[in-house]
């Protein structure tokens, strides 16, 4: 690595760590509540019976089917539930067909937040947290529609959906990973989608662990991301822009048992190449946040199952 | 029941060094590939062929008629899967590949989708392959094919979108439309994915400007063996343009 690698990626570092605003010292590590497939099952009916009052009608009764990691009830008029085994996750789809149901205007974000924050508040979400925690809104996402004719007539954009995000919090500390619970309305205020994926704690502390600092975690993320150009001239601190750092416990994704809520930092890159205009997708990376790793992260990805070789 | 292509690119090494780009690599690619193959396998469809890294080839998406082989592959499944990098040029999408066989990168102005052949849905999990201010440039591509599923900005590798390729699957295997599997399935409302759906509609939907959003195939297009399938729209029957995104 010559001088000005290092150059970058310290830059990079110091940018990174600078991002995120002053970290405890130490953080519990909470255990979380057992699931499989039973409890994941009963979740399902509590969550159904929030669900029924929600679309005032009886939701507890359908075709339950299990498949591989996940319990689905089938209920009639196009709905469904379903519940994952490894974390209790939960979801609710109301059958609305995409294009149905519009919104009549295209309203504001602070009266589109508010809708979604009210309907949020009959989910009976405090249920699905313990003491000293909390779903918060984080943010609102939109989805929309339009149309041209062949000569550029243009119709809309119209407002399809309006989906909130929440956040859970323990204490003042976020659950990061996707968001703990959504709210996906449609014009009317249908539950078109609810997504409710807060993880049981318990109160149980497995220990109390002393935090990395930004820098020390941010050291770790860049590691990770020099792996992503392995074999060019660049290195990723020269291709990519940093665009979040953050810090809080980590809940992984729903089909992935988890035992313990540890300490993260997440950081996020967009990264279009060097080239003005280059392709892109962009990264997202998750350490240990804390001197000891209590989480099995996935950092390298899995390889092609099945994939067929090629002969030209 | 349905037939299926999948394309994975996780590393594109030989492109950075040939310098044919500076883009990095993925972690998380065949996580997603992986879980909509065996999502949809699982749900008895039928895997026309699943290519990783530099076993994915430009050829197979460009029309037979502009020199590439979709014949054989994406326009001889009714579904087909790509992540990669992209991009577009003025509305045209464009995405890398690490070898060229032709070419490093495809570009949809040499698709043309539909036909007389198979294909009726494209999903690739790349970024900004549709312009929003410039959709009408994807125009050329849909000779029958139903819908395209992209992105108009931002698209993320990650921990928190590493299963969008079982949540599509499970989406289109449960009776949701083409559309809303995909948005749905690749919005972790986290990370800032930019889903968007494309489609073509007829007179009656354009309907001289007062849309029937119903009738879209954004509306009523499912997978094969789980719910209605429009017919196809031959380009003589084609008078408008219909998207669907979400934005944060």
């Amino acid at each position: 690595m010559s001088t000005n690698d290092r150059t970058s990626n310290d830059k990079m570092i110091e940018r990174l760590a600078a991002l995120v605003p002053e970290v405890p010292e130490h953080l519990r590590v909470i255990a979380l509540a057992p699931v499989g497939v039973e409890a994941a099952e009963e979740r399902l009916e509590r969550f159904m019976v929030t669900m029924g009052e929600c679309c005032e009608q009886r939701l507890d009764r359908g075709d339950r089917v299990r498949r591989k990691d996940r319990t689905l009830l089938r209920l009639t008029n196009g709905r469904r539930a379903v519940a994952y085994h490894a974390s209790g996750a939960l979801e609710f789809h109301g059958g609305i067909e995409p294009m149905a149901d519009l919104f009549e205007e295209m309203s504001d974000t602070r009266h589109l937040s508010s809708l979604v924050k009210k309907a949020a508040g009959r989910l009976d979400a405090q249920y699905w947290v313990g003491r000293d925690e909390r779903l918060v809104f984080e943010r609102l996402w939109r989805i929309k529609a339009a149309a041209a004719d062949a000569r550029g007539k243009m119709v809309g954009p119209v407002l399809c959906r309006a989906v909130g995000a929440f956040r859970h919090m323990i204490g003042e500390v976020p659950v990061l990973g996707a968001a703990s619970m959504a709210v996906q309305l449609s014009g009317s205020g249908a539950f078109d989608v609810v997504r409710m994926y807060p993880r049981a704690t318990t109160n149980e502390t497995i220990d109390e662990v002393e935090v990395l600092s930004p820098i020390e975690a941010a050291a770790r993320v860049m590691q990770h991301a020099d792996r992503l150009m392995a074999g060019g001239a660049e290195r990723f601190a020269d291709v990519a822009e940093p665009t979040s750092f953050e810090f809080g416990y980590y809940s992984t994704s729903k089909r992935q048992a988890q035992r313990v809520l540890a300490p993260v930092y997440t950081a996020t890159f967009r990264s279009g190449g060097k080239g003005e205009g280059d392709e892109s997708l962009n990264h997202f990376i998750v350490v240990g946040g804390g001197t000891r790793d209590y989480l099995e992260l996935c950092q390298t990805g899995r390889q092609p199952l099945g994939a067929h070789r090629r002969v030209s | 029941m349905a037939t299926f292509g999948i394309e994975g690119i996780r590393y594109f090494g030989n492109a950075r060094a040939n310098m044919v780009s500076t883009s990095a690599d993925f972690t998380y690619t065949f996580n997603i590939c992986n879980g909509l193959d065996e999502a949809l396998r699982d749900a008895g469809h039928t895997r026309g062929f699943y290519w990783a890294n530099q076993d994915c080839w430009e050829t197979d998406i460009r029309d037979t008629d502009q020199g590439g082989d979709d014949v054989t592959y994406v326009d001889n499944v009714d579904l087909f899967f790509i992540m990669t990098h992209g991009n577009n040029d003025s509305g045209v999408a464009r995405m890398l590949y690490d070898t060229p066989m032709n070419e490093w990168r495809t570009h949809a102005n040499e698709w043309q989708l539909g036909e007389n052949w198979n294909c009726e849905w494209v999903m690739a999990y790349s970024c900004h392959t549709v312009d929003l201010a410039n959709v009408g440039a994807m125009w050329p591509i849909f000779d029958r094919l139903h819908i395209y599923c992209g992105a108009w900005e931002d698209m993320w590798d990650g921990t928190t979108t590493d299963e969008v390729g079982e949540d599509i699957g499970d989406n289109l295997t449960d009776g949701d439309t083409i559309a809303e599997s995909w948005i749905d399935g690749v919005s972790d409302w986290k990370v800032d994915n930019h889903p968007v759906t494309v489609c073509v509609g007829d007179a009656a939907t354009w309907n001289g400007g007062n849309v029937a959003w119903d009738r879209s195939h954004l509306n009523r297009d499912h997978l094969w063996g789980h719910g209605n399938v429009e017919a196809d729209l031959a380009p003589t029957q084609q008078a408008c343009l219909l998207w669907r995104w979400a934005e944060g």
